[in-house]
């Protein structure tokens, strides 16, 4: 399966793929560790490195290859039954303790020994504000539009197939 | 052979939590431990977390969009969960 996504960083040595940390950096509790992008959305990555005080900015536009039995998507229905069964033990194990989702997915991922190479999902955190949409469309019909952003966390970077930079303000 | 690697699919089908339950806190409980200096925890986080995690199966969910819907605005998840509880 073919990504696109778009990281926002400082830091034009990225674009080497051997310079990308997909270790733990404190705040990556959404999804865990790994390399964070936004799918689709130069935009969005852009929009990201003004939250930072960076002097030099610059959007990598990163092409993902990765096989969908290596995907944990959350942007699909068509595993309800895996994504059931992956919240009920996230809820089983993780409610105790005020686990992050992210940390119970690494905990998969190193602990279980399962092969996730890649973590796709929406990102409707409450900080989004509006994030539903509902649209009426008759009694059986109803549908609720939710607008976000899909982030894309890399794993295992064999998961990158290339790396383009973007500069947008640099000195 | 236990270092093969397995598949997010292949584990969640095959997955009994009543009968894994124990191995799986062992193993978790083992992965705090070795991880504890880095682990992150927050009691809002989790609290949405397991909120929209028992919405995703919330067999009633159709009836919940309809309870929202009685207005052209937007809402946020607070909306969504609030026209749960009523």
């Amino acid at each position: 399966m073919k990504l696109i996504g778009y990281h926002g960083t400082n830091n034009k040595n990225l674009k080497n793929i051997n310079n990308i940390n997909i270790d733990y950096n404190r705040g990556d509790c959404f999804l865990g560790k790994g390399f964070y992008l936004f799918r689709d959305s130069f935009k969005r990555a852009k929009k990201w490195t003004n939250y930072r005080n960076y002097d030099e900015k610059y959007v990598l536009e990163v092409l993902v290859d990765v096989d969908e039995k290596n995907l944990l998507n959350f942007c699909t229905t068509a595993d309800d039954e895996i994504i059931l069964k992956f919240f009920r033990l996230y809820e089983k194990l993780c409610k105790e303790f005020n686990i992050y989702l992210g940390t119970f997915i690494d905990f998969l991922l190193e602990e279980m020994n399962i092969d996730i190479k890649v973590v796709m999902a929406i990102d409707l955190r409450e900080k989004n504000k509006h994030i539903f949409f509902p649209i009426e469309k008759g009694e059986e019909n109803s549908t609720v539009f939710a607008i976000g952003d899909i982030q894309i966390c890399i794993k295992d970077k064999n998961a990158i197939e290339k790396i383009n930079l973007k500069e947008i303000n640099g000195k | 052979m236990e270092n093969k690697k397995k598949s997010i699919y292949d584990f969640f089908k095959s997955l009994n939590l009543k009968e894994e339950y124990e191995f799986l806190k062992e193993k978790f409980d083992f992965f705090l431990q070795k991880n504890s200096d880095i682990i992150q925890t927050d009691n809002q986080d989790k609290n949405k977390c397991v909120e929209v995690g028992k919405y995703i199966r919330d067999k009633e969910k159709r009836i919940l969009c309809e309870k929202i819907n009685k207005s052209n605005t937007l809402y946020n998840i607070k909306d969504i969960l609030n026209a749960k509880k009523a």
